[in-house]
């Protein structure tokens, strides 16, 4: 038995009796601190499948932020769920059991994980991770890469060969730096080194290798090549957000403010108050630090997001819902959310101003495709993660939003 | 006019969602009042006129689809948008409807929704066409479920507001999140298995893999994608027996709200099954490999006759309309799996009759209950003395759904019956005259009730519906008598469309 497999074991087992207990218990409020110990177990699991990317957002958004909005949920129910008659309904059962089954029927004939040999590895995504965004050979555009043109080696079995390949990339780009110090202005033409092309007044990186701008293959993924899926992405969070003001808001009247609702504040505690203001700050940095830094490590839009919203729930939580809205008013939350996909879909206009197809980040700056697509990608990362970080706030204070009416709003405020 | 760089023609495709997503979005931007509506309806009118745009740069360019790589990455790694004539014709059904109902939704919002909200109502409504729309343009497996997402939360959430006019729209709404979420996560298990042994998420790539597979028959992976396609697929467009979620979300729905579903979300769920079944595993796997016939056949059988029989006892008009909506979905359920031209044609061409005749009749119980306030049979009594104009409006639409001829449900049926009798299946011949039998019955309820009762309480001092609302309502039923009369273009279509479908190209 590999240590993975030993690993995948264990957490198989805890994540079964997670499972298990959220069934079982009837305390709401355990239910949703089960929830988050179920998706910080999920985390683990990915982690394990080395998709960190995934693993990160599980953390953060299953793990941190649902849980709070879970909780959030509590002010409208009773902390305990009503007890049920159990019954056995039978065909409910046979039915699980039969789609169970077929789940585990058809993993008979799926490739075995991390199958160097599996179609996927091999069919699409070797050419894929060698596309490039500009000319090639003096063919402009995205495009395969010509006869005789060598991918960098991105899945190699061995970790012998691993060490060669970056090794030879390291010499690779000693060789490159070499030739730009000698001929830092290239004449115009074809010439490959390594198959790049290199315009006038060089780049630090080539113009053309679109991965070498983006170490993360996942970002790329997923703000490039699938940006259009994100960008709904980023729209299915905005609606949500929407759905929660148009189902849950209290009924306005024009020109009412929005300071209307009292609610007991823990700003009287002393060492939450303290540990808060110095927690807050690091929170905001590390928000824009995951949001800018996708492209490198795991991370992006939709968790920096996340996490930025955390800093100002957990004020929120401390000093009430009204210290918040002195500091961001639910209507700015609302346009902010708006401008997160209109930026995203923005860009994705001016690329086709520029003349190219929309999304096509490479037509923003022609001069260097390269440099474009990754100002897009940041560009569409931000949008993303202002809905996200907005909506986030919206849908917390929609859900603390309690009813008129006074009675409800009694029993409401006895179990928060 | 402004000197805009954009090439609007080049860019046709991507331009029919990204106008209403735009729009949606900076609906919320709008504040109150009339804005709001006002706004919505430039906005789908818009993409109206792009889809006709698309269609006639299809019809004109002799080409069998339009292609558009978003990212200009290649389609193999990107996503393609691609148009043929089938999804040219759904795309201006829904377009259509899409802007027909927002141009009839001003009262009845105006009644039926709190006045706070409405700019983001209509941002949500106009979300929700933008993902039905990008759900039927695109070529690609897996951009198909992210605007499932779209379309089905902002359904929810459409749904959901008929709470202020009866609270049980809420129980509806969670019925149908709940049930919406196992069929979505069913789809989506179907693509991820489908992505795994082929390696690729472009439908035209996926299928010519699936095709290169010498197991193809027997491989378990792909057997089990196909089961959780289906049953997902048919969650979402209510096939019997997973039509539960359906009546009560058309019952308790805003008015406006039921036209615009009844109309679209499950056309555009059958056209899902389109793409899959035919495009992406061909029409050899789908219907020959796999005992498909018999499985949608039956059920869509069975869904024509009993929820047929269950429509007859309703008393309130619109859960009357929806049931019958389930059985006009085993149509064309049945219409597809027959897999022969004549079948698949009568079933597209039914997704345009029965969403004409639907939308119209669930607008003109929207305008009833906007006058008179309830759709139950008690409110309709009498109505054909008091709202002549909307009682007529429903007495058409009513007779389309029998499959009166010289109505467009007739054109339909008509197809359906040759397509049964070219594969040899009297039996399903049948249970069409059965089901029309039976629709007789349920309209003649209306009728009876419009025509042939005396008006009491609020229906005796109702005045006919504002112009409106009568002018969309009539609009919709007057394409479904036109059509009745003169199917050249449906017909063409629908045709052309179901051999290309049955040529198994994606």
């Amino acid at each position: 038995m590999s240590e993975v497999l030993l690993v995948d074991s264990v957490l198989l087992f805890l994540v079964t009796v997670c499972a298990v207990a959220i069934i079982e218990v009837r305390s709401l409020y355990a239910v949703a601190m089960l929830s988050s110990v179920y998706s910080l177990l999920m985390a683990l699991v990915w982690t394990n499948m080395h998709s960190m990317d995934v693993a990160f957002t599980e953390a953060a958004v299953g793990g941190g932020i649902s849980t709070i909005l879970l909780i959030g949920t509590l002010v409208h129910t009773r902390r305990d769920e009503k007890p049920a008659k159990r019954r056995l309904h039978l065909p409910a059962l046979l039915v699980t059991i039969l789609t169970g089954a077929a789940l585990i029927y058809g993993t008979f004939d799926m490739p075995r994980f991390g199958d160097p040999n599996a179609t996927i590895h091999h069919y699409r995504v070797p050419e894929m991770m060698s596309q490039t965004v500009a000319a090639v050979s003096g063919r402009e555009g995205k495009q395969q890469p010509p006869e005789g043109y060598e991918a960098p080696p991105r899945m190699t079995p061995t970790a012998a060969e691993w060490a060669g390949a970056i090794h030879a990339i390291d010499e690779a780009e000693e060789a490159l730096e070499e030739a730009q110090h000698s001929a830092p202005k290239a004449s115009e033409g074809e010439h490959h080194e390594g198959a790049e092309e290199h315009h006038e007044g060089a780049h630090k990186h080539p113009t053309d290798d679109f991965n070498g701008h983006v170490p993360n293959s996942v970002t790329s993924l997923l703000a490039a090549y699938r940006g259009f899926d994100t960008m709904f992405e980023t729209t299915v969070i905005f609606t949500a957000g929407m759905a929660l003001i148009m189902l849950l808001r209290r009924r306005r009247e024009e020109g009412e403010d929005d300071f209307s609702q009292r609610g007991a504040t823990l700003s009287g505690q002393v060492i939450l108050r303290v540990m808060t203001k110095m927690f807050i700050p690091f929170i905001l940095v590390f928000g824009f630090y995951v949001i800018t830094h996708g492209e490198i490590g795991p991370g992006g839009g939709f968790q920096g997001g996340v996490i930025l919203a955390t800093a100002f729930i957990l004020y929120a939580l401390l000093y009430g819902r009204n210290a918040l809205y002195r500091i961001i008013r639910p209507r700015t939350l609302e346009v902010l959310a708006a401008c997160g996909v209109l930026l995203y879909a923005g860009v994705g206009v001016a690329c086709m101003l520029l003349g190219g197809n929309f999304l096509d980040y490479a037509a923003l700056n022609a001069a260097s495709p390269g440099d474009g697509e990754a100002m897009g990608m940041t560009l569409v990362e931000y949008g993303v993660g202002i809905t996200v970080c907005t909506v986030m706030i919206i849908i917390f204070n929609q859900l603390a939003e309690l009813p008129s009416n006074p009675s409800r709003r009694r029993a409401g405020a006895k179990a928060s | 006019m402004l000197d805009i760089p954009l090439d609007v023609q080049a860019n046709l495709p991507v331009l029919i969602v990204l106008t209403p997503l735009l729009g949606g979005v900076i609906a919320t931007f709008t504040g109150r009042g009339v804005l709001p509506w006002l706004w919505s309806t430039l906005v789908t009118g818009v993409t109206f006129a792009l889809t006709i745009q698309m269609m006639m740069t299809l019809l004109a360019s002799g080409e069998p689809f339009i292609s558009y790589e978003l990212g200009n990455w290649p389609k193999w790694w990107g996503i393609e948008y691609r148009v043929d004539l089938l999804n040219a014709f759904i795309l201006l059904v829904v377009a259509g409807i899409g802007f027909i109902t927002t141009v009839y939704a001003r009262l009845s919002v105006q009644d039926e929704i709190p006045d706070d909200r409405h700019n983001v109502f209509y941002a949500v409504w106009i979300l929700a066409i933008t993902g039905l729309l990008g759900i039927t343009i695109t070529g690609d497996a897996f951009n198909v479920y992210v605007l499932l997402e779209i379309s089905s939360l902002t359904v929810y959430a459409l749904i959901a507001m008929g709470k202020d006019r009866d609270r049980r729209a809420l129980t509806a709404s969670l019925r149908y999140l709940i049930l919406g979420s196992v069929g979505a996560s069913f789809i989506l298990l179907g693509i991820g298995y489908l992505m795994m042994v082929t390696g690729t998420l472009n439908m035209e790539d996926m299928h010519n893999q699936l095709l290169r597979m010498p197991d193809l028959d027997t491989n378990r992976t792909i057997l089990v994608a196909f089961a959780l396609l289906v049953v997902g697929l048919s969650l979402k467009m209510a096939l019997y027996p997973l039509h539960m979620w359906l009546p009560k979300a058309y019952t308790y729905a805003p008015s406006a709200v039921s036209a615009l579903l009844a109309a679209t979300a499950t056309k555009v769920g059958v056209y899902m099954a389109f793409r899959f079944l035919f495009g992406i595993f061909g029409v050899g796997f789908s219907f020959y490999a796999m005992p498909s016939h018999f499985v949608l056949l039956g059920m869509a059988s069975l869904g024509i006759i009993f929820s047929s029989l269950t429509a007859i006892r309703q008393t309130n008009a619109k859960s009357l309309l929806a049931y019958s909506s389930v059985g006009q979905i085993g149509y064309i359920v049945a219409g597809f799996s027959l897999a022969n031209p004549n079948g698949v044609a009568g079933s597209i061409v039914h997704i345009f009759n029965h969403a004409v005749t639907k939308g119209g009749m669930f607008m003109a119980l929207g305008a009833i209950a906007y006058r008179v306030g309830g759709t139950d049979m008690k409110h309709l009594r009498g109505l054909g003395k008091r709202m002549p104009l909307t009682a007529g409006a429903l007495a058409l639409g009513g007779l389309g759904l029998i499959g009166f001829p010289l109505t467009a449900g007739f054109i339909s049926k008509w197809y359906l019956v040759s397509g049964a009798l070219d594969a040899g299946m009297w039996q399903l011949a049948v249970v069409v005259l059965i089901g029309s039998l039976f629709a007789l019955v349920y309209v003649w309820k209306i009728i009876e009730a419009l025509f042939f009762g005396e008006p009491t309480g609020r229906t005796a001092e109702a005045t006919e519906a504002p112009l409106s609302m009568l002018i969309p309502i009539w609009v919709l039923i007057g394409l479904s008598i036109y059509f009745g009369v003169d199917t050249s273009f449906t017909a063409d279509v629908a045709t052309r469309a179901a051999s290309s479908l049955l040529g198994g190209l994606p």
